[in-house]
């Protein structure tokens, strides 16, 4: 649905765009603001992300400060949850199909998951050696 | 304890903060008599306060990095002066902590982050041929921020007292066991909030770039400089949030009684060390390769020759924001990490050595057979060089594992970030100051005094670091804050310290080199005063309000260039049937207030005032909430007011 509105969107508002100089809004802007109110009315998709965003937050505070798992599962527990959260985030506001172009999103996407993977995997390689100090 | 007791301990009320109190007092009643005096507040709100103009943004950005520059210089100063002389007693322990911590904090995060912002603002949208940034007031909202978190940030030394903890507010120094006081509250609060401003610019300038390129500019058609903020504002993406975990776990331990960063109760320190620099480290690489940018458009202008490499160029920006996500355990090799863990970070870091080096060839190979002028911005990025590659050498010196158990902590490794972020970033930001100015201002600035800014500058960076480094040989580590004579550091660090004074009489002649141009400095009149190759020098200087009545067509890199090699002189005249009605957006308040709402809450959070801590929070919520609903926020200029204005700078054919 998105998509066609994007469509819809950007065709009304390139070829006037040199004429009324609205070229500083760009279209997947104008798309993702405007015509969301009319077409969608309540914005169940984001209200759903932040709630469920929230819920998930503290589903994983309330996992680890009251101890509902045992300790080895903990911390897989919240790495989870981190992971739907990010997945939830993408889905509900990143406008990840209103792209104008959906294989831009690849790269980007790819290299956020190097980088966000890297960070937690080297992080818990480095911490290693507490192990062994403490 | 009391209220005056907490507001006002004794650490500011040494002779120092005193005085120092005494000179706030007489700047803030001297800038409100003036303001008064010539009816100036009017004039203050609408064109400044209130403005979500991109291009005044970028000077209110620069004016603060410069004070900042000034405030950060004089801790600097007073530091070096207290090391002048052994046993000296100049500071006492204590005060030398808070110089230091203020020093590092402001320098990094108040000084070279806005001067960042401020290059960004001034130039990103003309030269990609845009009339603003993709979310003007978003872009108001992160200077307020930024600015009320610098003013949090620097009342503390008078009101409070200063953070002590090293700009790198290392867990356990931190927790508030052996840190009690409102000095680290100001720290954590203040880099968490400006780290909101950070958040938002890097967004906006991501999404400026890759949304509003001017027609038929490809990515790569783009310049360097545009090149570097895009990857640059995705560092700050992807590395900012670790820092705003490492601060706020700190802040949750500090205010909330939790135990992250406790030994006592499970936490682990070391975790704070390692998340600090997983942004830490990107963070220098998202400061520097804005710089590398510049020295790519200042070169190719002043070699009158197109930028050799730019394919290479474009490969190692994008292989040095890479492998900047893999290196970070180097600022900590000797946290006792196993041999494996210590190689390969080691060598990851040799890994950027490559990337960085094809970029020095490039630009030397772009002077190659140039006709080099030889400019106070070009004196800037030649200088450039050779203090780059020492401070690479060094850099790679530091990655050498069982080397940096020798150098950690020494003023080896305080000399060598001195000469990467004086040598790559204030060089670079300096390079592109002297060169963007008429652009911003629209006068330029005198190339007599430049030059002695610039010698007496570069000077005093040699003077000042190249003892340091042996120093840091000698055996004399950071954060001293005095040595006996005996050790035999006595006259390195009186050199280091004349260098840094000589730096400092920089810092003034480049301040009066301002001051002087702008009351008797040459004007602008041709908006391409440098002969330049990109879009913002076909515009007037300073650009007007809407930037360009008509959207630029780029058919090729270096688009300017190539237009006046086909055009010539007329190359920037338009056609009056091709202007019409512009659509801007619109001043508002709304920033500025979010911006106070930060204070406030912020203010409240430092003394954990909760109900002043509740309203401020509650101010921004309102704020943000009035914002989303406000409509209005754009006007139409009419095309009889654009068409005059271009008609009066002479840029309408006939």
């Amino acid at each position: 649905m998105s998509q066609q509105i994007v469509t819809h969107a950007s065709a009304a508002v390139e070829p006037a765009a040199h004429a009324s100089g609205m070229e500083h809004a760009d279209p997947v802007e104008i798309a993702a603001l405007m015509p969301h109110f009319e077409a969608v009315g309540f914005p169940a998709k984001q209200v759903f992300g932040f709630v469920g965003s929230v819920a998930l937050t503290l589903l994983a505070l309330w996992v680890v400060s009251q101890h509902r798992l045992p300790a080895p599962l903990l911390l897989p527990a919240v790495l989870v949850s981190a992971a739907v959260q990010a997945l939830v985030q993408l889905g509900s506001f990143m406008h990840l199909r209103e792209a104008r172009g959906e294989t831009w999103q690849i790269p980007v996407l790819a290299l956020a998951f190097v980088i966000a993977a890297g960070i937690v995997g080297f992080s818990f390689w480095i911490m290693t050696f507490k192990s062994g100090v403490s | 304890m009391s209220l005056l007791g907490q507001l006002f301990p004794s650490s500011v009320l040494r002779p120092m903060e005193l005085g120092s109190d005494g000179l706030i007092v007489l700047t803030v009643a001297g800038l409100l008599f003036v303001l008064t005096r010539y009816r100036k507040w009017g004039w203050l709100w609408r064109e400044w306060i209130t403005t979500v103009d991109h291009k005044k943004i970028g000077v209110m950005y620069l004016v603060a990095s410069l004070v900042m520059l000034f405030r950060g210089g004089v801790d600097a100063l007073l530091l070096r002066t207290q090391l002048a002389a052994p046993n000296s007693t100049f500071l006492g322990p204590e005060h030398y902590d808070e110089i230091f911590t203020t020093h590092g904090t402001i320098m990094v995060f108040f000084m070279a982050m806005p001067l960042m912002f401020a290059l960004y603002n001034a130039v990103i949208p003309l030269m990609i041929g845009a009339r603003d940034v993709a979310f003007p007031r978003l872009n108001a909202i992160s200077f307020w921020v930024f600015a009320f978190a610098a003013i949090l940030f620097n009342i503390s030394f008078v009101i409070g007292g200063s953070p002590d903890a090293g700009w790198t507010a290392y867990a356990p120094l931190t927790e508030l066991t052996f840190n009690p006081g409102v000095g680290e509250n100001y720290y954590l609060l203040a880099l968490l909030i400006s780290g909101i401003g950070t958040l938002a610019s890097g967004i906006n300038f991501v999404a400026t770039i890759l949304g509003m390129r001017a027609r038929g500019m490809t990515l790569m058609r783009m310049p360097l400089f545009v090149w570097s903020a895009l990857v640059s504002s995705a560092l700050i993406l992807f590395a900012f949030p670790a820092l705003t975990v490492a601060l706020g776990l700190t802040m949750l331990d500090r205010l909330f009684g939790s135990s992250f960063f406790t030994i006592a109760h499970g936490g682990m320190p070391m975790m704070y060390v390692n998340l600090f620099w997983i942004w830490g480290h990107p963070e220098v690489y998202l400061l520097v390769l804005p710089a590398f940018g510049i020295f790519s458009e200042v070169v190719a202008t002043f070699s009158r020759k197109r930028l050799f490499g730019y394919a290479s160029m474009v490969g190692s920006l994008l292989a040095i924001t890479l492998l900047s996500f893999g290196v970070w355990v180097h600022h900590f090799f000797t946290m006792g990490a196993g041999a494996a863990v210590n190689a390969f970070f080691g060598v990851s870091t040799m890994l950027i050595a490559i990337p960085t080096g094809v970029k020095i060839f490039n630009w030397i190979m772009t002077m190659w057979g140039g006709r080099v002028r030889m400019t106070v911005a070009m004196l800037w990025q030649m200088a450039f060089i050779p203090v780059f590659v020492l401070g690479g050498a060094t850099g790679v010196l530091l990655a050498v594992v069982p080397g940096d158990y020798q150098f950690h902590n020494s003023y080896f490794m305080v000399a060598h970030f001195h000469t990467m972020l004086i040598g790559g970033v204030v060089f670079g930001f300096l390079s592109g100051l002297y060169y963007w100015w008429p652009k911003m201002f629209g006068y330029m600035l005198d190339e007599r005094q430049g030059r002695w800014a610039f010698w007496l500058y570069f000077i005093g960076f040699w003077v000042t670091f190249v003892p340091q480094y042996l120093l840091g040989l000698e055996g004399m580590t950071r954060r001293m804050y005095t040595y006996s004579a005996g050790f035999g550091w006595t006259t390195l660090n009186q050199i280091s310290t004349l260098g840094a004074f000589i730096m400092g009489a920089g810092f003034l002649v480049l301040v009066f080199n301002i001051v002087y141009s702008m009351l008797h400095g040459e004007r602008d009149l041709t908006g391409d005063p440098w002969d330049g190759r990109t879009l913002e020098w076909s515009l007037p200087s300073p650009a007007p309000e809407y930037n360009f009545a008509c959207l630029p067509t780029v058919a090729e890199r270096d688009t300017w260039w190539e237009a006046k090699r086909e055009g010539g002189a007329v190359a920037a005249r338009l056609r009056a049937g091709d202007i019409g009605p512009i659509v801007m957006p619109k001043p508002t308040a709304v920033p500025f207030f979010i911006g106070l709402g930060f204070f406030v809450a912020g203010a409240g959070m430092v003394f954990s005032w909760w109900v002043v801590a509740a309203v401020g929070f509650a101010g921004v919520l309102a704020l943000l909430v009035a914002g989303w609903f406000d409509y209005r926020d754009h006007e139409e200029l009419s095309r009889d007011v654009v068409l005059r204005a271009e008609a009066a700078a002479g840029r309408v054919q006939a």
